[in-house]
């Protein structure tokens, strides 16, 4: 995190001087306004230019436009920029003068900005025969060029498309999430260069991160069936198979960000019976995309509570809480991701014959990493996972176990199949090395990292 | 100083005379306990948590299954154990056929790894380190077979002859009883360590006794406190 931190900050500083170059130059750089009609304009701050800027505002914010992918900044355009009224009227000479921001009859101009962030709006005096609603419009427009992402901010088309869904009679937000969605295609990621470089800066200052496609169908409901590799050992309490049946929604969030909630429930398939699991809720969310990857969170508590009575006076009968970051790039033909997982202490209670057990857990360290390619609808992929935990200690009567500090690391093959709503898939789990003798039993957690020397892992899901 | 003196020579005798605790003939308090870690491993049971294998109401010892025993606090109470005093662990036969099997052919063994009352004939515990010999790691060495002075032999048509200072209940003619003080003193107080031992059978005899499912004929220990 602290290396990002440092990156971004050389690369704002590179941009920061970059801009100031450019302010510091008569010449004006992107649409061909050189800014020469700012001589003699009067800063406004009343009157009905500002009151439209005002309504204009509220009307954004009414909007909740600032949820939306690429016009994270339109209100601070629209609500901070400097308006300046200039004293005379402006034949139209740029290919955006005759879009919206010039006369119909394309005889003058009636506003003009620089197509950067920060800069001023400049209105012309054929401005101030406009009603209410255009100079709303006007506004958000003038706004919108500083905004959208640089490849997209001098499109004049674009930019009054939105403009007009903004505006239009029939506005919502959905409309402007779809128009945007819609006009403004995801840049394909460039190397960045670490130290600087006006490379480099640019794609801090205006990668606004592509459109995850994971946030057009986000929940989704699966059916999964785990077989487990018995330990190499006799097993504390031998789980064969696993039943499970997930349900995740994500009814939160807008725009960037998805929030969801999700409940599992379990069945487990033991040597003579079948039982009630653990039952799981969990939390996702989308937090944000930095450089094209998408940072997300999730909290996930597995409560053995409310699993059958044999499983809860078991050594697997525990709470599990995890927490979690992951960092993720979906890109057209591969995808790759690191999640790093904490899960908390905690107990069980096992009464076997008149003695009471005490299984203590220690808090668990998971960093795993994913990676594969995509094919048409299929994935090919793999993971690796380092687990690392405090202590596994068993207490009870004249018995004592502490296994002390002990890792293990598992890994294993992924493949997927999607098509249209359904997405098919086959993944396995292997303890590849561990400290001598410990296996999953260890952890606990049969929801997450599951049971003795690994699983083989099949489901079936349907997004929506 | 002089009557302090005087008071200390009548009363020195007397003191003399006074046991200290764990040495001299005073049996003490006798304690009885059920004991709590009784567990049956077996071929025949390959689950830790098998149900069969503990708090049932009769248990068979053969060739193929043993009975592991402890009382898991002993250690907490030994402090306060005489240990020139014996200490048995009583058990019950099924029957008096079984009884009389149980006179020759009953042993009672050291048990050298910790073990719980998940262990198998297999492992000891399912943790890291808990597999053991089949059948569990014993010291054949120290084992004890039933202590035939204090326990009565109707086959014989003898009693206990023994004065008994504890143990009055080994004079029961359904009982067998092992004195196991060399065990506590040899393990538990020297060793400082708790394993337990293990009801087995040397020949290919097959002996059934009631567990701790039974409500007043389960294995039981006893032992002198001292005052």
């Amino acid at each position: 995190m602290k290396k990002i931190l440092g990156v971004m900050t050389i690369a704002g500083i590179v941009l920061l001087m970059i801009s100031a170059t450019a302010f510091a130059t008569t010449t004006k750089v992107g649409n061909g306004d050189d800014g020469s009609d700012l001589e003699g304009a009067q800063k406004v701050e009343t009157g009905i230019l500002a009151e439209t800027r005002l309504k204009a505002v509220e009307k954004l914010n009414a909007l909740h436009v600032q949820n939306i992918e690429n016009l994270g900044v339109l209100i601070p355009e629209v609500e901070k920029s400097d308006l300046y009224l200039v004293k005379g009227n402006l034949k139209p000479r740029l290919k955006s003068d005759k879009g919206m921001e010039g006369t119909p009859d394309a005889s003058s101009v009636y506003a003009r900005t620089f197509a950067e962030p920060h800069a001023v709006t400049r209105f012309f005096p054929s401005a101030l025969m406009l009603g209410q609603e255009q100079l709303i419009a006007l506004h958000i427009h003038e706004g919108l060029h500083r905004a959208l992402p640089a490849q997209v901010r001098e499109d004049e088309e674009v930019v009054s498309k939105i403009t007009l869904a903004i505006t239009g009679p029939d506005s919502s937000y959905d409309r402007v999430l779809k128009v945007v969605q819609q006009n403004i295609r995801p840049p394909e990621p460039v190397a960045f260069t670490p130290g600087g470089g006006a490379a480099g800066a640019n794609i801090i200052a205006t990668y606004q991160g592509p459109r995850a496609p994971d946030l057009e169908n986000p929940s989704s409901v699966t059916y999964s069936y785990r077989s487990y590799f018995q330990p190499k050992e006799t097993a504390a309490y031998p789980v064969l198979a696993m039943h499970l049946l997930e349900s995740q929604l994500y009814p939160f969030g807008v725009g960037g960000h998805a929030t969801g909630i999700g409940i599992q429930f379990s069945f487990l398939q033991l040597p003579d019976h079948a039982l009630m699991g653990p039952l799981a809720l969990s939390a996702r969310t989308r937090l944000t995309t930095i450089r094209g990857f998408d940072v997300g969170a999730f909290a996930t508590y597995a409560m053995n509570t409310l699993s059958d009575d044999e499983l809860k006076n078991s050594p697997l009968g525990r709470d599990v809480t995890t927490v979690g970051l992951s960092l993720k790039r979906d890109g057209k033909n591969y995808y790759a991701e690191n999640l790093l997982g904490f899960s908390l202490a905690g107990s069980a209670n096992q009464k076997l014959g008149g003695i009471n057990y005490e299984h203590d857990y220690g808090t668990i360290t998971a960093a795993t990493v994913r990676a594969g390619a995509k094919f048409y609808g299929f994935e090919f992929g793999g993971f690796g996972e380092m687990l690392l935990s405090d202590y596994y200690r068993v207490r009870g009567g004249a018995f004592a176990f502490d296994s002390g500090r002990y890792r293990i690391f598992s890994a294993g093959p992924e493949l997927v199949f999607n098509y249209e709503a359904l997405r098919l898939a086959v993944s396995g789990r292997f303890v590849v090395d561990a400290t001598s003798g410990v296996n999953l039993d260890y952890l606990g957690d049969i929801l997450g990292q599951g049971m003795g020397q690994g699983f083989v892992n099949s489901s079936l899901s349907l997004r929506f | 100083m002089i009557r302090l003196f005087l008071v200390f020579l009548v009363f020195a005798p007397l003191l003399a005379c006074a046991p200290l605790p764990g040495m001299g003939d005073t049996p003490g308090t006798e304690t009885v306990k059920a004991l709590d870690g009784v567990k049956l491993i077996s071929t025949d049971i390959s689950r830790g948590d098998d149900p069969r294998s503990f708090g049932q109401r009769n248990y068979t010892i053969s060739s193929s299954s043993r009975l592991l025993v402890r009382y898991e606090a002993l250690s907490t109470a030994a402090p306060r154990i005489l240990e020139a005093q014996p200490m048995y662990i009583r058990v019950t036969p099924a029957s008096d056929s079984e009884k009389a099997k149980a006179l020759t052919s009953l042993k009672i063994c050291p048990v050298l790894t910790n073990w719980m009352m998940a262990a198998t004939w297999q492992f000891a515990h399912p943790f890291k380190g808990g597999g053991w010999h089949p059948g569990g790691d014993v010291e054949f060495d120290d084992c004890i077979s039933v202590d035939t002075t204090v326990t009565a032999n109707p086959s014989l048509g003898t009693a206990a002859s023994a004065p008994l200072t504890i143990g009055d209940d080994c004079k029961d003619s359904a009982v067998v009883c092992f004195n196991i003080q060399p065990w506590f003193k040899n393990y538990l107080i020297q060793r400082g360590i708790n394993y337990g031992l293990v009801l087995v059978t040397l020949d290919n005899s097959s002996i059934s006794i009631y567990g701790n499912g039974s409500g007043s004929r389960g294995p039981r220990i006893h032992w002198a406190d001292g005052p």
